[in-house]
């Protein structure tokens, strides 16, 4: 089994350790992992359009050019099937935006709950 | 509504109270005449350990009684916390009223209570919330009889404080920065910097400590005396400490960049990270993801958190040694602890506090048992760091013990990465 994951943000610790966190999450189950990052709106909006599906997303919703909700809209048009997580700080600021995403994740990452939301994320 | 009880005491669950307050405010738009007391017990356990039995679960029973013998019809009294009682009680709206009432509960806590023949002195703190225009809630009065509570225990054993119905400047600015913490750690306002630690025996910089800092876009610099206590308060430690973990292994990989070697980094762990389940995990993935113990680091442990928890941490920091991190007891000399813990924990250094450092010069005594420290951590084979070395009179008598590491303005002020780097690589 394989997956293709995108996390999209703005500030390389973040990229770097949910990177590793994933890799080793699913390095523990035999699956193996592909891990696409973009920095911003404009470019998870690229990879989305040029790429094959992802079978996940984690989107920062606070980006320097925008939030992360329109990202989610492009993903889901693009593809019903691409799980979403939402990552923020502030999940109750998104209460609106809750049926774009499949679950919300919150910042800063804590180890734990960050492994369990994104195995379910993944419906694993 | 059937309202459940705690199993030991026989008191109302504190999630009972929470539901008759919320139906209290829920029954109207009247004036509500309510006062919630919040009251703790200083430490009970600490008679456990003298009499070899759950001494405190046989006084909180005890205790559970007199609080039935004071209450009204009116009142509801629930477990809290291990020592927490929350006392809601109806019909009173004046402060004096609420606090005569509070001092009789405390003039009646303050008799002994007799435990097989034995008595035992306790003590408590009281925070008192009465209802009014603004303390409109539920939550609004459980928040604020139990920061009064925190207050009257500032002040010493067998306080009493009223909350008043404003919040306080300096609790509005402890919500703030508690609001502000998770960005704060996320966006980089948390930073960190780095002191060096001085060896007198090879005359070179061996080590640092990692120290945070954080600076507000709006309030300035916060000192970490008062953001670390707010994020051990809001779970937000977790995170930062694994933030300042993978900085250190950054910062080692930055260093061998520049060719410096033998050299240490410590981080001071809370033992709010220490004791949460997930943090031998959480060094674990650090390990395996980020290089964490391939360089000499250290774990800092304040010592005055140890005699509260020493089973555990005997264990906890095995757990951690093994994993090729040093164990350091901080800020050594000022916890209430017993010297047996530097035989059964797996010490490798101890940093011995500022205050038996400063003027030394001036005072022989503080000399003489700053000498004798270290004498008994070398003759326990510990290795020493002194701590906040600022005067040149300091470092002069300091120079005697040829094997020690020094900390401290006289030789460095913290600096950032690259500050910290041009000071090592400097010829």
């Amino acid at each position: 089994m394989s997956k293709r994951i995108l996390i999209v943000d703005d500030v390389d610790f973040n990229i770097e350790f949910e990177a590793k966190l994933i890799r080793s999450l699913m390095a523990d189950r035999n699956v193996d992992v592909e891990i696409d990052t973009a920095d911003s709106v404009a470019m998870a909006m690229e990879k989305i359009e040029k790429n094959r599906p992802y079978d996940a997303m984690i989107i920062d919703m606070n980006l320097p050019d925008g939030t992360g909700v329109e990202i989610a809209k492009k993903a889901r048009s693009q593809n019903k099937k691409t799980r979403l997580a939402a990552l923020t700080i502030y999940p109750n600021e998104y209460e609106k935006e809750r049926e774009s995403f499949d679950l919300f994740l919150k910042k800063p990452i804590m180890l734990d709950s960050f492994k369990n939301s994104f195995l379910q994320l993944l419906e694993m | 509504m059937m309202l459940e009880r705690d199993p030991l005491t026989g008191l109302y669950r504190y999630e009972a109270l929470v539901e008759v307050l919320k139906e209290k405010f829920g029954e109207g738009s009247g004036e509500f005449k309510l006062v919630l007391f919040c009251i703790e017990f200083d430490d009970l356990a600490r008679f456990n350990d003298t009499f070899d039995i759950d001494l405190d679960e046989q006084l909180l029973i005890q205790l559970a009684d007199t609080f039935r013998k004071l209450t009204s019809d009116r009142d509801i009294v629930a477990r809290a916390g291990t020592y927490r009682f929350v006392w809601l009680s109806e019909g009173t709206s004046s402060k004096e009223e609420a606090y005569n009432k509070a001092q009789a509960i405390l003039n009646t806590l303050q008799e002994p209570f007799c435990i097989a023949g034995n008595m035992f002195y306790i003590t408590a703190s009281i925070g008192i919330s009465l209802s009014s225009n603004e303390n409109n809630s539920a939550i609004k009065m459980l928040k604020s009889a139990e920061n009064t509570m925190r207050m009257a225990q500032k002040k010493g054993t067998n306080h009493i404080e009223i909350g008043s119905n404003e919040p306080n400047p300096s609790l509005k600015t402890e919500l703030r920065l508690m609001k502000d913490l998770p960005s704060a750690i996320d966006n980089g306002e948390i930073y960190f910097v780095y002191q060096g630690q001085y060896s007198l025996k090879e005359k070179r910089f061996v080590g640092a400590e990692i120290l945070t800092r954080w600076l507000h876009p709006e309030l300035g610099h916060i000192s970490p005396g008062e953001f670390i206590p707010l994020a051990e308060k809001s779970g937000m430690i977790s995170p930062l400490t694994t933030k300042i973990l993978v900085a250190s292994s950054c910062m080692f990989r930055e260093l061998e960049a520049h060719g410096i070697k033998d050299f240490s980094l410590s981080v001071n762990i809370s033992p709010y990270v220490l004791l949460e389940k997930s943090f031998c995990d959480t060094v674990a993935f650090l390990i395996e993801n980020y290089g964490l113990a391939d360089s000499q680091l250290n774990f800092e442990i304040m010592e005055d958190t140890i005699s509260q928890n020493l089973e555990n941490f005997t264990h906890l920091l095995s757990k951690i040694k093994q994993r090729n991190i040093g164990i350091e007891i901080d800020d050594y000399g000022t916890g209430n602890t017993s010297l047996n813990y530097l035989i059964s924990l797996p010490i490798d250094t101890i940093k011995i506090d500022r205050s038996f450092v400063s003027d030394i010069d001036k005072h022989p005594k503080k000399y003489a048992l700053l000498c004798a420290i270290i004498d008994m951590a070398k003759a326990l084979e510990l290795d020493v760091i002194i701590e906040g070395v600022e005067t040149e009179m300091e470092i002069a008598l300091l120079r005697k013990f040829e094997n020690i590491v020094v900390q401290g303005y006289y030789f460095t002020k913290p600096l950032s990465e690259s500050e910290f780097i041009a000071l090592l690589t400097e010829k």
